[in-house]
């Protein structure tokens, strides 16, 4: 039978970014609206074009000003225990990203109904995070004593652990910074890099992950609980057929995105390519990476997340990724 | 006589030279992280967050000296050409939406203010600073222009039935005498003591 | 959902508001509330609350009062006096006499200040008394002041560049660099339109042709050496890549301390003086930046701004009609809204439409901060036409507005100059960087 007619509020993520553009937009644009022959409408506008930073968007809908919003954890990170779904060095490829999505995602879902009103639907990410460099490196050895611009503070730590100088500057300085040095070095993510046009100011792209910039789902209660038993059952399934896209469509940005700034491995789908040299992480690179991880960006967030926290972690993600939380 | 701006404009100065205190302190907390990044190789990660909250708390703690100071500006293009008493309800008018304003704020500050400190957790930095001290001091910028417009706008509306004059004198934009008298002793501390030659 | 009626709707409302003498801050808040309120009730209302504070916590933003605090702690350290004092010696011999000492000293101080209505208040406190017992033409004083401020965004460094180069990602080096020419170019034709109007009607400005010997006219330049040394601070720091521009003000400030010091002005009471201006001016433009913020989220959420980018992607213009259009806009939009909510309100629709045009970005911050110092100017809400009369305290703010006249039609000019003439704004950064 049909769905009851409604129409939803949604707030997306960056405007000039693929996660909106190719997977949030077309979702509730034409998506929704096909699956549902009609009946289920929305408007949906990125932060971008509602002027807002992103940091907002959870008290906004807690406000009952949006009915959905897709926000990333770092935004209300205010609780370290938040960060544990992105640890950065942790999840060494997408695959791992999205499973450690479905054993954390949970564990932030419980402070979600208390502190904003709101459950999260279904988990995605942001292409891979790597580490960019203005000065040529050839691998991570190269990074000790560099300054890095990092975002969040387990990227820091990481960074730190790698021998390199932690760095937080805005990231619309990030550019001017690399130009100039101020900055050796920067960490986004391999599309979004092209996008804000990195690759016109570093020289070399280490191409071994360090975070992913994960990203939820999430609906108001209020609305949720408002809404018929077949809507919710219409959002669950097309939650985690959205769920499943992003992963596909992201996962193909993450190597376009590499295309794109070195003009290398194809052609770039976004316009003109870039001359940055691609760096494959050697062995040793991966070890230095996991010493980071270990000694330092782990024993810290552990620290910062206490014992039960970190114990938590260590039974669920450090079981699938045999990595231990300890302080 | 009870004039509410009188009575607060000390604490609203005191308020506004703590502001440029901390500016001074972050300028130099900048300094710092230049230096230790340049010539170092350490970064105390977190100067541009609280860069970010110090302006924050500048723009609040100001808010009710530049209240005081009759600073928040207004279009008074209209003002010659409207009867007196039009004037004076456009006064009561803007001093009523003003300090709406400011208690809406004061109001919504205080809900972001009582859910962080509810949580009482450290702000996710190196820092590890709670972010309910950071919002305090925002806050009670806030709250010291919210009650200083609150109780001005009532005495305001008291006045309306029982001294139309004063009401235009303490709510209306500044008289021209008030001004020059204001800005002429700022320019005294502003000048220096020979003064350019250039004045004759 | 709103169409362009309801957005037209809204500005005829605000501007009555202002125009009712509500503070402007205020009835940008409420068009805002009004329109939240209207289409989406009290949650949107509510909201505003929250894009309250986060249009105040922006550490880029620091740069606003910092680059105030630093006029202040010159101005009050006696060295801009010293500066005027000597550019008059130089520049009175011209038709227009002191008109283009204030001209020329606002361009100078627009190379440490960031801001352009600190600047506009700087010159204006330090120039106006000179003018106390001289016989120019008052609104022609306080016009030149107005326009020499309106260097103090285009002449880097600028809060405006800075602002636009977070919001488009446009490197803010390049930005400085493409500012440099067109700020000078803007200083001569002001300077000329000066000479042009003081010979068509000599009474503006009296002749003065008793000039100090040239010994003590080159002692005088002493009081260059001060503005000199910060612009060398803030730029050198920026590009030996030490620090980014938001850093170099703050370190702008500490630099400025020692110079107070050689002054022998640097005293906790002078501090504290030039932190009560600070804080008023920040103050007053954060309250106004906030309530700007909160209109221009209502407009987003009413999809105002989406609705006009479809409209003017309709129409399928070129580039060259595409920027006519946009000065017409801007100047129209400059009458009554402010540099900051101006920029920060349009470019997530304008921006799109500039890159899709292939225009390029760096010349169009150029152009766009151009017509913010255009906004600054132009009655009714122009942020520095109101400092200066705040600063003046005497007369009518109808004298500044009528005085401002020749040099708005200056800057029309200079814009279309910029138009033709690319290469203007281009050439510099092109030099520099590539
Ligand atoms: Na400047
Ligand atoms: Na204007």
């Amino acid at each position: 039978q049909d769905l009851p007619k409604q129409s939803f509020k949604v707030v997306g993520s960056f405007g000039n970014l693929s996660n909106w553009i190719k997977v949030e937009k077309p979702f509730w644009s034409e998506q929704v609206v096909k699956d549902s022959k009609g009946q289920i409408t929305a408007t949906a506008q990125s932060t971008t074009e509602l002027n807002l930073k992103g940091t907002e968007v959870m008290r906004l809908l807690k406000l009952g000003l949006f009915d959905f919003a897709h926000a990333l954890p770092i935004y209300v990170a205010e609780d370290a225990m938040l960060e544990g779904v992105d640890i950065a060095g942790v999840a060494k490829d997408m695959a791992t990203a999205r499973k450690i999505t479905e054993v954390w995602g949970p564990q932030i879902d419980k402070i979600m109904g208390p502190k904003y009103g709101a459950k999260i639907l279904n988990w995605y990410t942001f292409p891979t995070q790597m580490i960019w460099c203005a000065p040529q490196i050839k691998s991570v050895a190269d990074l000790k004593g560099k300054k890095i611009r990092v975002q969040g503070v387990s990227q820091g730590d990481l960074v730190e652990g790698l021998g390199a100088t932690a760095v937080t500057i805005p990231f619309g300085e990030v550019v001017p910074a690399l130009q100039r040095g101020t900055v050796d070095c920067g960490i986004t993510g391999t599309m979004p890099a092209y996008k804000a046009g990195w690759h016109e100011v570093v020289t070399s792209v280490l191409e071994m992950p360090v975070g992913f910039t994960i990203i939820y789902t999430a609906v108001s209660e209020a609305s949720w609980n408002k809404m018929s038993a077949p809507t919710k059952e219409f959002f669950t399934k097309e939650m985690k057929a959205f769920e499943d896209g992003a992963w596909k469509t992201i996962g193909d940005e993450v190597e376009m995105g590499l295309i794109c700034v070195s003009g290398e491995g194809g052609t770039c789908s976004e316009g003109k390519p870039g001359k940055v040299v691609r760096i494959k992480p050697s062995d040793a690179d991966v070890k230095a990476r996991e010493a980071a991880l270990n000694d330092v960006a782990l024993k810290r967030w552990a620290k910062r997340c206490g014992a039960e926290c970190a114990k938590t972690w260590t039974d669920t993600v450090g079981k699938m990724t045999g990595l231990v939380a300890a302080p | 006589m009870f004039n509410p701006v009188a009575a607060v404009t000390p604490l609203a100065r005191s308020a506004a030279i703590i502001c440029g205190w901390i500016l001074m302190a972050i300028s130099f907390l900048t300094v710092f992280e230049i230096v230790a990044r340049r010539w170092f190789g350490f970064s105390l990660r977190g100067v541009d967050e609280i860069s970010g909250y110090v302006l924050a708390i500048t723009s609040a703690g100001g808010f009710c000296w530049a209240f005081v100071t009759r600073s928040h500006m207004r279009i008074t293009l209209l003002f010659p050409y409207v009867p007196p008493l039009a004037r004076t309800l456009l006064n009561l008018l803007a001093m009523l939406t003003l300090a709406s304003m400011a208690l809406f704020c004061a109001w919504r500050g205080w809900s972001e203010l009582a859910a962080n400190f509810e949580s009482g957790k450290p702000a996710n930095t190196p820092l590890q600073t709670p972010l309910w001290i950071p919002q305090a001091f925002w806050f009670a910028g806030l709250a010291l222009f919210a009650l200083t417009t609150g109780i001005a706008a009532a005495h305001a509306v008291g006045l309306l039935f029982r001294d139309r004059g004063l009401l235009d004198q303490l709510y209306g934009p500044a008289s021209l005498e008030e001004e020059v008298r204001t800005e002429v002793s700022q320019l005294e501390t502003r000048l220096s003591e020979e003064g350019p030659e250039v004045r004759p | 959902m709103m169409d362009a009626g309801g957005v037209a709707l809204g500005f005829i409302l605000m501007l009555g508001l202002m125009a009712l003498g509500l503070h402007i801050a205020t009835v940008m808040f409420a068009v805002g509330a009004i329109g939240a309120g209207l289409y989406f009730g009290m949650p949107a209302i509510n909201a505003l609350g929250v894009v309250y504070f986060e249009s105040m916590n922006d550490s880029l933003l620091l740069a606003l009062p910092l680059f105030i605090l630093l006029g202040e702690i010159l101005v009050r350290c006696g060295s801009t006096d010293q500066m005027y004092r000597s550019l008059s010696d130089w520049l009175n011999p011209l038709p227009g006499g002191l008109l283009h000492t204030n001209v020329a000293s606002s361009a100078l101080f627009s190379a440490v200040s960031g801001s352009s209505v600190a600047t506009a208040a700087t010159i204006a406190t330090v120039a106006l008394p000179s003018f106390k017992t001289r016989k120019y033409s008052t609104p022609m004083v306080l016009g030149s002041i107005a326009a020499g401020g309106s260097l103090g965004n285009l002449i880097p460094p600028g809060i405006g560049f800075i602002i636009y180069g977070v919001l488009t990602n446009t490197s803010v080096a390049r930005l400085y660099a493409a500012g440099v020419v067109p700020g000078a170019i803007l200083t001569l034709m002001f300077m000329l339109c000066i000479v042009v109007l003081a010979i068509r009607n000599p009474a503006i400005a009296p002749r003065e042709p008793v000039v100090d010997p040239l010994p003590v006219r080159l002692a005088r330049l002493s009081g260059l050496v001060a503005p000199s040394l910060i612009f060398i601070v803030i730029m050198g720091s920026i590009y030996l890549g030490w620090a980014t521009p938001t850093e170099a003000a703050a370190l702008a400030v500490v630099a400025a301390l020692p110079i107070a010091a050689f002054y022998r002005r640097l005293t906790i009471r002078m501090l504290h003086d030039a932190f009560l201006s600070t804080v008023n001016l920040t103050a007053l433009s954060m309250l106004i930046l906030a309530g700007a913020f909160a209109m221009n989220f209502v407009l987003g959420l009413l999809g105002a701004t989406g609705a006009l980018t479809t409209y003017v992607a309709g129409m399928k213009l070129d580039a060259i009609t595409l920027i006519w259009v946009l000065f017409a806009f801007y100047v129209i939009l400059g009458t009554f809204f402010e540099t900051l909510p101006m920029m920060v309100g349009t470019l997530p629709l304008v921006f799109p439409l500039i890159k899709a045009a292939g225009i390029d970005p760096v010349w169009f911050g150029v152009f766009l901060v151009l017509m913010c110092e255009i906004s600054l100017i132009s009655p009714p809400v122009g942020m520095t036409l109101y400092v200066i009369q705040a600063v003046r305290g005497e007369g009518s703010i109808a004298e500044v507005f009528r005085g401002t006249v020749p040099f708005f039609i200056t800057m029309l000019l200079m814009t279309v100059l910029l138009i033709y003439w690319q290469d203007m704004a281009l050439w510099l950064p092109r030099l520099a960087f590539d």
